[in-house]
């Protein structure tokens, strides 16, 4: 059932008989006459006058009454599902009435050993905890032989009862003095329970340390988007989260970098890329080797358009009304290391067509930044370079008012920089969850208060195994 | 183009309970969604022969003089509900329907507080049945800025109809 099935169910009936009386009415005006046998009621009744229609009516009265018993009938079934407890629901199935209502969080944990740098890393794969908000365990997953060194929870299921995963299939060089990729990425499905469900590639390419990530599950159709290849070459594919009805969305030969789902799962944008074969932007340390223009591409019928021209240089994400963009130059950004540039400072804000609506000077280089569900409002990491220890903070930008606010809770010292999955935006919008390498638990800012409080409750045993590694923690629906 | 191209019979039967609920939608009253139904299709009616293949497809153009038709009744001052109309709204309705009418009127008067952006794009879609590519041709919006907003005013409504008694 779709989410706007009740738009459609709660409408009222057309009464027949209106139908009826309007071809009438339509068959005899003067106008029409020549055109009559068009109009004409097709069950071949002569065309009558307005006082001949209470017959007509008083004659499919007993048949709309039926059928709105028979439809009534059927909305109340359908309501009375959706009221219906969990008595009919399988244990890990949850109601999807219940999706805002009480978030968790899963974290993913590895040990610390698992990080260390060696030429073959241990393989005894990640625990996956989901707690309530309260530290309450609700579940623990042991993912069984998809040992990675890398884990993200990327997304979860519309119900929030699957969790599509990430692991980064990660190998230390000879030295062991860095990590590279030298296998590709592991996309697969979990449920709640801790079954490994589906795998669904081995070799994707998938990105954190951006704004975005680049596999989602859409909410309203339930598919799946990922980049991935196939004998063709790189792609972006969706499929069902069973595994099946795999689609490539892109043509062969175009090589997409990165992706984004519009909001109601009608468009994916994406932009043409590639990876450098000595991977290393999970670290942060490489530079993206080609760049090229972002494309729009129907789900429905594939059609694809290039948009967004001449912004192949900043790091986007679209607002989620899908008005506007925000971004800032990425390729003088990549290295912070030698930061300050002045373009590094700035986050700007474009419209659709990508004309420049606005900017924000930062005292920092803007990283990573998280729209807000009414899209005036966008967080933004801000990391203050220096060559020893950098500061961040997060900032909350006012795109009407061209305000900027520091949030002190946030402001985050040490060598290691946020990651875009470290902030979690809650369901309802109106909570952040935070986490990052310096701290002992994760924090969660009010967006309407803008007070921040550790979770204490919420740490897994160890925070974060190495500099720049910590688990994973999103927000899910429990019922 | 003739308005022999145009099959009338299918416009009328797959666009009338369109432009119905297109209007259900706009006023939140069958009755008067009945009346205004009749007087966007008389008006089609009477212009159909200044109909031409280049105005558009024939779904634009209907929903083009429905807009119109909606605007028009806003204008004018509140009708009072005439006596046969309150008699036909009450003949032969069952509890159910009652019900059912309710429900659809609490759905409208959630949404009336939203923007008039938003309402228009719902009856559009909801009522009218267009496809979001349809909606940006008559709109003006672009495609994924329609879909995006009715993304949002779903899960809203939805939202807010399930926690309505919270």
């Amino acid at each position: 059932m779709n989410d706007d099935d009740f738009l459609y169910e709660l409408r009222p009936p057309l009464r027949p008989a209106f139908e009826r009386e309007l071809r009438i009415r339509l068959a005899s005006l003067p106008s029409a006459r020549e055109a009559l046998p068009e109009m004409t009621y097709h069950h071949g009744q002569t065309i009558g006058k307005w006082k001949s229609m209470s017959e007509v009516r008083r004659g499919v009265e007993i048949w709309v009454s039926l059928m709105t018993i028979i439809a009534l009938g059927s909305m109340t079934i359908w309501l009375a599902m959706r009221a219906l407890p969990g008595e009919t629901q399988s244990p890990g199935e949850l109601s999807p009435a219940t999706v805002v209502q009480v978030p968790a969080i899963a974290t993913t944990e590895v040990k610390p050993s698992q990080i260390a740098p060696t030429d073959q890393p241990r393989r005894r794969g990640p625990l996956i905890e989901i707690k309530t908000a309260s530290g309450v365990n609700f579940s623990q997953i042991r993912v069984s032989g998809v040992g990675r060194m890398v884990h993200h929870v990327l997304d979860v299921s519309p119900k929030g009862d699957q969790l599509l995963v990430y692991a980064a299939n990660l190998q230390a060089s000879g030295t062991g003095a860095s990590v590279v990729d030298s296998f590709g990425d592991l996309l697969y499905i979990t449920d709640l329970d801790g079954n490994l469900l589906v795998e669904l590639s081995a070799r994707s390419k998938i990105r954190t340390t951006a704004p975005y990530v680049s596999a989602y599950w859409l909410k309203i159709s339930n598919r799946i988007i990922f980049i991935d290849q196939d004998d063709q070459g790189s792609g972006v594919f969706s499929v069902n989260p069973d595994g099946s009805d795999r689609i490539r969305l892109t043509a062969p030969g175009e090589t997409p970098l990165w992706l984004l789902p519009s909001e109601d799962d009608g468009y994916i944008f994406w932009q043409e890329g590639a990876w450098q074969t000595d991977e290393a932007l999970i670290l942060n340390q490489g530079k993206v080797a080609r760049l090229g223009f972002y494309y729009q591409t129907a789900l429905d019928d594939l059609q694809t358009t290039r948009i967004w021209e001449g912004l192949e240089e900043y790091d986007l994400v679209l607002s989620p009304d899908g008005d506007k963009l925000s971004g800032y130059p990425r390729e003088k950004c990549s290295d912070f290391a030698n930061m300050p540039e002045a373009a590094c400072l700035t986050l700007q804000i474009f419209d659709r067509q990508g004309i420049s609506l606005s900017s924000f000077e930062f005292p920092g280089n803007p990283r990573y930044f998280t729209w807000l569900p009414d899209s005036e409002k966008i967080l933004v990491s801000v990391l203050y370079p220096r060559k020893d220890s950098p500061d961040q903070e997060i900032q909350l930008v006012t795109i009407g008012k061209d305000e900027q606010k520091s949030i002190p809770g946030l402001l985050v010292g040490g060598s290691d920089y946020w990651l875009a999955v470290q902030m979690r935006l809650h369901p309802h919008g109106i909570q952040v969850l935070f986490y990052h390498t310096a701290w002992e638990a994760p924090r969660i800012l009010d967006l309407n208060t803008l007070s921040v409080d550790e979770v204490d409750e919420l740490a897994p045993e160890k925070m974060c195994r190495t500099a720049g590694r910590c688990p994973d923690l999103t927000w899910i629906p429990v019922p | 183009m003739s308005r022999k191209d145009i099959d009338w019979e299918a416009v009328y039967t797959s666009f009338l309970p369109r432009i119905f609920h297109f209007f259900c939608y706009k006023v939140g009253d069958e009755q008067i969604a009945e009346d205004l139904t009749s007087i966007t299709f008389e008006k089609a009616w009477i212009s159909r022969q200044k109909f031409r293949k280049e105005m558009g497809e024939v779904a634009a153009w209907l929903m083009g003089i429905a807009r119109h038709v909606a605007v028009d009744y806003y204008r004018q001052p509140k009708r009072d509900v005439s006596l046969e109309q309150e008699t036909m709204a009450g003949a032969g309705s069952p509890d159910e329907c009652v019900q059912r009418r309710l429900d659809f009127q609490r759905l409208v008067r959630r949404l009336a507080a939203y923007s008039s952006r938003e309402q228009e794009l719902v009856a559009l879609k909801y009522g009218a049945e267009l496809t979001n590519r349809q909606i940006a041709q008559i709109t003006g919006l672009s495609e994924s800025n329609v879909g995006t907003i009715l993304h949002r005013v779903i899960s809203r409504l939805r939202f807010e109809m399930e926690h309505e008694h919270e």
